[in-house]
């Protein structure tokens, strides 16, 4: 029994996480140019919810408006290969998280004096002046966005962006970076104070924390993380457009962050699981939204089902102790709905 | 030595005066217990001194300073701690966890964004001693949710007084909890320093009179009287605005 029982939850995870992993190494090896660019969407995805799920699950901010900072990384990444000479992507890189950083801050201070409802309607507000602002400025191409962008070197490495492998994996290390820069966070003093704030904002207040104060600086970071997506999203496609800024972008990353649950693995499995999930339905069906739709209804209803947690556990009562192992393979890659009851243990 | 005074303060909300021209003063060591019936003002004055509100005319006074215009996290900053009335903890973090936030706020790695929280031993270390100090050490490492409300209530005043304080406000520490209970948290509080000042409410007269040093009555947003428990006891005062005597007389 005592060997079975080492096989803990934080345990699964971890193997969980490994898989996922060698898995998403291993794509450019499996699949054609044209797969491996379809999960670089669904990279370009995942990290843009990556950003989503920290203010949602850390702060308790519900953002629809990270499509601004999207697409002003977007632009950036742009603006940096055709007007700017600039012709290395991870100075490009430093640029756009140096720009998002500068635009998103008073919309931090905006935005993290409210909640909620408020806080919703304002993030989608300005993603929406945003939006507007990339269709009217000649600067910035207007309706047609910015075009002939190229994907610049990557001295000192000696990349070749331009080939589709290498893209991929200069995908996957962004989505990384910005995964594991949320997750130093997340774990950090500065993590706890604002899962303080997210639990009880005037306790916080009443110890001598200022609330404000971290939650700019937690919008900030989250605005930079989806600043880096729209990177590699300008990149890949070489071209930005104002359909990057739209407010679709902005809701199904929230989407995809209330499907995937409250562990980070979550939303980066669903990201990429439904851009694939999504290309496999347009190829065999013209009515793959409907088909979509449903999906997404049920995996909703099924959300608050989903706890591989408690199946486990009332499958070793019931066996009295059937070894978790088994059902670990059953949850790799990582669980992509997790209940919100489990929030203390993500971090 | 008065640590914390209200100065005439005055609060109304739309139109309705909540507490009128009170002037309390908290000395050093002091343990003032605000007493009157539900709707005295109370809690008020109680978020009006830890800065949850700001009071419509008057001031606030910490240790000589005028910190009426000064928001609750800077108050604390400068030394006042408080409890809520009805518990107000971090109910998704352990006990530990809970301690380990209101500890950290006095440290400089208190916004250290890189650093795994984990590792900041000097904070851990504190935390330990206090969760020990307060007996929560059975349930150090479970979530503050699944807790009972008498384990909750005492790990409230331990957060409160994780920092050095100069003053404490207890606002109703004992809330559903019997006298007996009530008294086992005030005793955490009273051992915590002599030059510490203490302002709490709470119901149970009897309990107000043994633990006090001082008594002051609110009744309807005023302060009616002040004194030593002994003083307000014999005045038969308590009778009146509890029982309405007065009126009846």
């Amino acid at each position: 029994m005592s060997v079975r029982r080492a096989m803990t939850v934080p345990r699964v995870r971890r193997v969980a996480v490994v898989l996922g992993l060698v898995a998403l190494v291993a794509v450019p090896h499996v699949g054609d140019a044209f797969q491996v660019t379809l999960v670089v969407r669904g990279l370009v995805w995942a990290t843009l919810a990556a950003s989503v799920w920290f203010l949602l699950r850390i702060c308790d901010l519900p953002s629809l408006g990270h499509a601004a900072f999207f697409g002003i990384g977007a632009y950036t990444a742009g603006l940096a290969v055709t007007r700017w000479q600039v012709d290395n992507v991870f100075a490009a890189l430093g640029l756009a998280i140096v720009v998002t950083a500068v635009l998103s801050l008073p919309i931090a201070v905006i935005a993290g004096r409210l909640r909620n409802m408020q806080f919703i309607l304002v993030t989608l507000a300005f993603a929406e002046m945003t939006r507007s602002l990339a269709t009217r400025w000649a600067e910035l191409g207007g309706t047609d966005g910015l075009v002939g962008v190229i994907r610049p070197g990557a001295w000192p490495f000696g990349l070749d962006l331009s080939d589709a492998t290498t893209y991929y994996y200069f995908a996957l290390a962004v989505l990384l970076a910005g995964v594991a820069l949320l997750v130093v966070v997340v774990r950090s003093p500065f993590g706890a104070v604002l899962r303080g704030i997210r639990d009880s904002e005037q306790r916080v207040a009443a110890l001598g924390y200022n609330p404000l104060v971290y939650r700019v600086a937690a919008f900030v970071l989250s605005a930079v993380v989806a600043g880096s997506a729209g990177v590699v999203h300008t990149y890949l496609n070489r071209f930005a457009n104002p359909t990057d800024v739209a407010p679709l972008v902005s809701a199904r990353a929230l989407l995809i962050v209330v499907l995937g649950g409250a562990a980070i693995a979550g939303p980066v499995t669903v990201a990429i699981l439904l851009t694939i999930i999504e290309d496999a339905l347009s190829s065999h069906t013209d009515r793959w939204l409907g088909v979509l739709g449903a999906l997404y209804v049920v995996v909703a209803l099924a959300n608050g089902a989903w706890n591989p947690a408690a199946w486990r556990r009332a499958l070793v009562r019931r066996r009295g102790g059937a070894t978790p192992a088994t059902h670990a393979a059953d949850d790799a890659p990582p669980p992509p709905a997790r209940r919100a009851a489990t929030l203390e243990r993500t971090t | 030595m008065t640590v914390l005074a209200l100065e005439n303060v005055s609060k109304s909300v739309g139109g309705l005066d909540i507490n009128r021209d009170v002037t309390i003063e908290v000395g050093r060591g002091e343990r003032r217990a605000l007493v009157g019936p539900n709707g005295a003002g109370k809690t008020t004055l109680m978020n009006l001194a830890a800065g949850l509100t700001r009071p419509t005319s008057g001031r606030v006074v910490l240790d000589g300073h005028d910190v009426t215009r000064l928001p609750a996290h800077r108050r604390a900053r400068r030394g006042i701690a408080r409890t809520f009335q009805i518990t107000n903890l971090l109910p998704s973090m352990t006990v530990r966890e809970n301690v380990a936030v209101a500890v950290q706020a006095g440290e400089r790695s208190r916004c250290n964004p890189v650093v795994p929280w984990r590792r900041l031993r000097t904070v851990w270390s504190r935390v330990d001693e206090l969760v020990e100090r307060g007996r929560l050490t059975d349930v150090a490492g479970q979530p503050v949710s699944t807790l009972p409300y008498g384990v909750q209530r005492r790990l409230e005043i331990v957060v409160a007084c994780a920092r050095p304080a100069k003053v404490i406000l207890l606002d109703e520490p004992g809330a559903g909890l019997t006298s007996d209970e009530t008294e086992d948290l005030l005793d955490f509080v009273f051992t915590l320093g002599d030059d510490v000042g203490i302002l709490f409410v709470d119901h149970d007269i009897d309990l107000v009179l043994r633990a006090a040093t001082e008594v002051t009555v609110l009744h309807l947003g005023a302060v009616l009287t002040s004194g030593t428990p002994q003083n307000i006891a014999t005045s038969g005062i308590l009778d009146e605005i509890y029982l309405g005597r007065a009126a009846h007389a």
